[in-house]
């Protein structure tokens, strides 16, 4: 019994110490797992959601920017980029990857160089498009590289027409977000907002397919539509370039074609430019070769200068003194205030004396008692100086505030400066006497031209503006930039009058060189002393330009600031591509010729086709279109004609006929027109054999350009386009 | 059963022990219901057989669903390769489609018609006409047809 009371005891015991051991480690795994599933329990998901969830940012399709026509300017594609993790490379593995240089778009030395770096993860080479990329993967591929290559996907930003409005579109950098121009200034609604995948994965990296995963979908961004006619900047572009090379300039070239009636820009072009799909290179040659030999400090300060330069929309971003193009505003303000009247006259004797200070006009012998309409003809600066007398600081002030010229305009483009006048307070009359024809204050092109609009479209100052619509991905209008008219500055009369004047400038005044036949042009000439100037001798020369007269549709403002030639003047210089680019756009924009019977006199002829048909019938056929036939062989029919039918030539332009074809096409050298006045041209020509079509100015105007160059061997009664303008010598 | 006289049995336990009976009247003896051990075996086999029932439809369904999750899996892949296929082919068209854009550039038409002996139309070659009603299009048909 004892024995038996004692083993119980003893088991009871021995029960109760294991008991109290197991309670205990109960207890303590119980602790531990209180302490992490509860205590812990965010931190610890935490570090597992960092451990085993990627988030990869999936990019949003960049928008694009499109035309007035929707012709695309700018847009988007998939590429990839070549990515190697250096700290994987393995030695034997560096030719290998050496290899694939010339694939990538990058140099054997680059890439060895970059896999000897210690560093986990390098982008090499150039953004690839599908079809190289597959060759690079199967480089890879084949060649077991897949431990330290990968392709990354990103995206590439293509401009298909280069150059062109490159200066208003802008670029955008590596990160896909826009740098400059419209890019810059409209990023938010192109970026869109990029999407995520989030998904679980192992240690290797490798995605684990039945565990979490979320993706939140990218959403593209929205396009840009803009007001820019792609034709209408070709023209613009074309133009302005050959003056800029023709003349030698050397800081700038602007041209701006407004619509009058909305403030919508047509046409925006800016020299020295750039092409936006490799933005970073240096284009200009001279600066180029400066920049190359340069080092160090110097060298990266003047490439940062020289892209600046070219980057820049000196449209926006540059101002200049305006000249006499000002007269516009000026005549403006002072007929709407009644300061003068429209049948006031004005005595130029060669200069006026204002204080103490005495300012020459143009034309040292003076342009003796003249009208409004004659004063503008021959932008004659006494006058204006008196008219500008006449309408008093405060007045002269106010109207330039009400024309936005001490304001920015607003555009919708970055960079925009404004201008540097003298205040009121600090006006006095030498300075009112300067700044009323354009001299010793500075503008930029956008806010003349946009003061220029509301001179002649009935008063309104409209708001200038680029970006027309932005649409979605899907094509729905998302929002809508309408014509902003902020204030009327002066009355439609007064709009009317200065249309008649302008027109004046043009048929018959200063501004003959961008006369078009059969189409009511107007415009003032404009040639600054540019303050800035290194030599002091600086100028810059201008056209503004409205056209029809009669409705305005479109101005166009060109300025080439330092032109090195013997007469900068803008008349001479800017005219004549001024009358080029509205004989163009014109026609396209609807705008149908009315010719006088003066002009329709003057257009050309086609040649017509007399080919086959005896002598007498086509000289016959001849006569009666108005030109004048030369029979070459002793044949009774013709076998070929110079020129060909359909050819243009002027009224009594002589048609070649050839009757046998033992008679060889005879051939004369064509000779140098330059300089000549069109009746001298027109002798040389007929001397020579050949027919001659008359461009440009006729009146008081020298050649200045000709179709077939000097000196080329070509077949009788071959057409030559000999341009002529007027040198037009006034500031 | 039947005991002595307790008079009986009283004196004989002072003297002697009494003598038992001869005939011992057993008590009667519950009786117990017992399964036979074949039913006992059939009963425990029932249970085995749905315990394992239920182990091979658990087994089942979560074979069935890791063989879907796996289709859906393969499916995912065929997708996310068409993606990428649909990508690749998307940033081609683009590509081709800006240098087709390149090629039907302004610039180049100029020049590629100037180098055929092509110039622009004067203006005495466009004729205005001014339509008094709207514009319409006649279709002819061939008499043929």
């Amino acid at each position: 019994m004892k024995k038996a009371k004692s083993a119980v005891k003893m088991l009871w015991s021995r029960s109760l110490i294991t008991f109290t051991i197991m309670l205990v480690i109960f207890a303590y795994v119980f602790f531990v797992l209180f302490q992490h599933t509860i205590i812990n329990a965010d931190q610890l998901r935490q570090q597992a959601e960092n451990q085993q969830l990627s988030d990869v940012e999936v990019q949003a399709k960049r928008g694009n920017i499109y035309d007035c026509k929707m012709n695309v300017l700018a847009t988007s594609a998939t590429v990839w980029q070549t990515v190697i993790r250096p700290s994987a490379v393995q030695e034997e593995d560096i030719n290998l990857i050496a290899g694939l240089s010339s694939l990538i778009g990058t140099t054997a030395e680059k890439l060895t160089e970059t896999c000897k770096e210690k560093i986990s993860y390098a982008r090499v080479g150039k953004k690839l498009e599908s079809e190289t990329t597959e060759k690079v993967r199967e480089y890879i591929d084949k060649n077991k590289l897949t431990y330290c290559i990968d392709l990354e996907e990103t995206s590439k930003r293509y401009y298909p027409n280069d150059n062109l409005v490159s200066t208003v579109i802008g670029f955008t950098g590596t990160d896909g977000d826009g740098l400059e121009g419209l890019e810059y200034e409209y990023n938010d609604y192109l970026a869109g907002e990029n999407g995520r995948i989030v998904a679980a994965r192992d240690s290797t990296g490798g995605e684990m397919p039945f565990a979490y995963e979320k993706i939140v979908d990218a959403k593209a961004g929205d396009s840009v539509v803009t007001t820019i006619d792609e034709y209408i900047q070709y023209v613009v572009e074309k133009y302005l370039n050959q003056a800029v090379e023709q003349n030698g300039v050397k800081e700038r070239g602007c041209c701006i074609v407004m619509d009058v009636n909305t403030g919508g820009i047509l046409a925006m072009a800016s020299k020295p430019d750039f092409n936006p799909n490799e933005p970073f290179a240096i284009y200009d040659a001279e600066t180029k070769k400066k920049t190359d030999s340069l080092t160090g400090d110097a060298k990266s300060n003047a490439i940062a200068e020289a892209r600046s330069k070219q980057w820049r929309n000196k449209c926006v971003s540059d101002t200049y003194e305006p000249g006499s193009v000002f007269k516009i505003i000026t005549g403006s303000a002072a007929i709407e205030e009644n300061a003068i009247s429209l049948k006031d006259s004005y005595y130029c004797p060669g200069y006026i004396t204002i204080a103490d200070r005495t300012i020459h006009c143009h034309n040292s012998d003076g342009h003796g008692t003249q009208s409004l309409a004659e004063a503008y003809m021959n932008s004659c600066n006494p006058a204006f100086i008196s008219i500008g007398q006449k309408l008093g600081v405060t007045r002269f002030t106010n109207y330039r505030k009400a024309f936005g010229l001490e304001n920015l305009t607003g555009i919708d483009l970055p960079g925009e400066t404004t201008s540097i006048v003298h205040e009121a307070s600090s006006m006095g009359a030498v300075e009112l006497a300067s700044e009323s024809f354009g001299q010793s204050f500075s503008i930029t092109p956008i806010q003349l031209i946009t003061a220029v609009s509301a001179a002649v479209n009935g008063g309104y100052l409209y708001q200038p503006h680029i970006a027309k619509q932005i649409i979605d991905a899907n094509g729905n209008i998302v929002k809508n930039f309408e014509a902003q008219a902020k204030r009327q500055v002066i009355s439609a009369e007064t709009s009317k009058n200065i249309c008649e004047f302008l027109n004046k400038v043009v048929s018959d005044g200063t501004g003959k060189n961008a006369y078009v036949a059969g189409f009511r042009v107007g415009g003032k000439t404009g040639t600054s002393e540019k303050l800035s100037s290194e030599s002091g001798e600086g100028r810059i020369a201008s056209f503004g330009a409205v056209a029809p007269t009669d409705a305005p549709q479109i101005a166009v403002l060109m300025l080439l600031d330092e032109p090195s030639v013997a007469n900068p003047y803008g008349g001479t210089l800017c005219g004549p591509p001024v009358g080029k680019i509205l004989e163009e756009i014109l026609p396209y924009l609807g705008v149908s010729p009315e010719y006088t019977a003066e002009e329709a006199e003057k257009l050309a002829i086609e040649t017509p086709d007399v080919s086959g048909k005896s002598v007498s019938d086509a000289e016959k056929i001849i006569g009666d279109k108005g030109l004048k036939a030369a029979v070459i062989g002793e044949g009774e029919k013709v076998v070929k004609q110079v020129p060909q039918s359909g050819a243009q030539i002027p009224h009594e332009g002589k048609v070649i006929i050839y009757t046998d074809n033992s008679t060889e096409s005879e051939k004369v050298t064509v000779p140098d027109f330059s300089g000549m006045t069109v009746s001298e041209a027109n002798e040389l020509a007929v001397n020579s054999g050949l027919n001659i079509m008359l461009a440009g100015a006729m009146d008081s105007s020298t050649a200045y350009n000709q179709s077939v160059a000097k000196e080329t061997e070509v077949e009788r009664g071959t057409v030559i386009t000999v341009s002529f303008r007027e040198n037009v010598t006034v500031e | 059963m039947r005991y002595q006289n307790t008079s009986n049995a009283v004196a004989t336990a002072t003297t002697a022990a009494p003598a038992r009976r001869a005939t011992v009247t057993r008590l009667p003896v519950k009786r117990v219901r017992t399964r036979s051990k074949a039913r006992t075996k059939s009963r425990v086999n029932t249970k085995v057989l749905a315990v394992v029932g239920v182990f091979v439809f658990f087994v089942g369904m979560w074979a069935f669903n890791l063989g879907t999750r796996v289709s859906i899996a393969e499916v995912k892949a065929q997708i996310t390769e068409c993606d990428k296929q649909i990508e690749s082919l998307d940033s081609n068209k683009v590509t081709l489609e800006m240098q087709l854009e390149s090629l039907y550039s302004f610039e180049n038409i100029e020049e590629k018609a100037k180098s055929f002996g092509m110039m622009k139309s004067t203006d005495a070659q466009v004729k205005y006409i001014n339509l008094r009603s709207k514009d319409k299009a006649e279709i002819v048909k061939d008499d043929k047809e």
